[in-house]
């Protein structure tokens, strides 16, 4: 795999968009410099193209974040995956490349994936009340990480910020 | 397993997050992202021209200095209302999508803050009105509070 590629997501049997990666050999570079006994879910994406387990796929992908580091020009990509995975819909069984998880011929091709600051804007007050408090906290710490993914691209702090938002998420889970 | 501490910056940033969010807190956070989020976009399309947009001629290369100057001028210009026109629109039409996502009631404020725009610019004013005659139910409630002449 190499160049530009469609991150998409189950959800209750429909596929859909989740995201966009810029570099897919970047990508698998890092994925693939993982050790693949600590990081399952993160090389059967490498090998198979999609995952199921979304939660122990996000767990697996923080943790290699934190811990094995991308390199420079891998980072963006790492990151666009990170976004993908973190930002799904709550409902998502499934997530992979659109060469092994295609939309349905009949899809809308053009319709963005629902972005986590999207789904944020819709949380009403009643809705709040209904959530235990851990769902609070992951809910602010999406948007803390949205935030600094999409708006702080070379911000002093940035890795700092990113590296505190995604520790704080790996413990809320 | 993980091992580093957080820095200081994340822990000032997220602090809030460790002991108990609030619904409050939550609407503050979504605001504020969603404010730089759509400057952020307003930002891009003044940096690059929108697809397809036209470009002077070569015809209008210069040949004088005085009349270099002008065209320069004439240029700086043309793409000075151009880049605003279409940031412009970029920025309220995030608002709108944004507004027409978020439930009636806590919708006021951001009304508010594009009502406030609107009246210091008013090609944005006038953007919002063209899209409340085109029946855009959200830039209708926006233009019902700005009031006022055309």
């Amino acid at each position: 795999m190499s160049g530009a590629a469609e991150i998409n997501q189950r959800v209750n049997e429909n596929i859909r968009p989740a995201g966009t990666v810029g570099d897919t050999a970047l990508l698998t570079a890092w994925l693939n410099s993982l050790p693949k006994k600590t990081f399952p879910r993160a090389a059967a994406l490498v090998k198979g193209g999609a995952v199921v387990g979304l939660e122990a796929l996000e767990s697996e992908l923080i943790v290699a974040y934190l811990t094995h580091e991308p390199v420079e020009e891998q980072r963006t990509h790492a990151e666009a995956l990170l976004l993908a995975v973190l930002g799904r819909d709550p409902q998502a069984t499934a997530m992979g490349f659109a060469t092994a998880l295609p939309l349905p011929p009949n899809a809308v091709r053009c319709v963005q994936p629902s972005t986590i600051l999207e789904r944020a804007v819709k949380v009403g007050e009643q809705a709040w009340a209904t959530w235990p408090e851990a769902r609070r906290r992951r809910e602010y710490l999406l948007l803390e990480f949205f935030d600094t993914v999409t708006t702080e691209a070379t911000g002093n702090g940035r890795q700092e910020r990113l590296a505190a938002c995604l520790r704080a998420l790996a413990a809320s889970t | 397993m993980l091992h580093s501490k957080p820095s200081l910056v994340g822990k000032e940033r997220i602090g809030v997050v460790l002991t108990r969010v609030d619904y409050a807190a939550y609407r503050a956070k979504v605001n504020d992202v969603a404010n730089k989020f759509s400057m952020q976009r307003v930002k891009r399309a003044l940096r690059s021209p929108a697809p397809g947009e036209p470009t002077l001629p070569i015809s209008q290369e210069i040949s004088s200095p005085l009349h270099a100057q002008a065209s320069r001028r004439a240029r700086r210009n043309v793409r000075k209302v151009r880049a605003l026109s279409t940031a412009g629109k970029a920025r309220v039409d995030l608002q709108i999508r944004m507004l027409a996502a978020i439930p009636a009631e806590v919708r006021e404020e951001f009304i508010k803050d594009l009502v406030e725009h609107a009246g210091k610019y008013p090609s944005s004013g006038r953007y919002l009105r063209n899209l409340a005659d085109q029946g855009d139910s959200v830039a209708r409630e926006i233009v019902a509070h700005m009031g006022g002449d055309r």
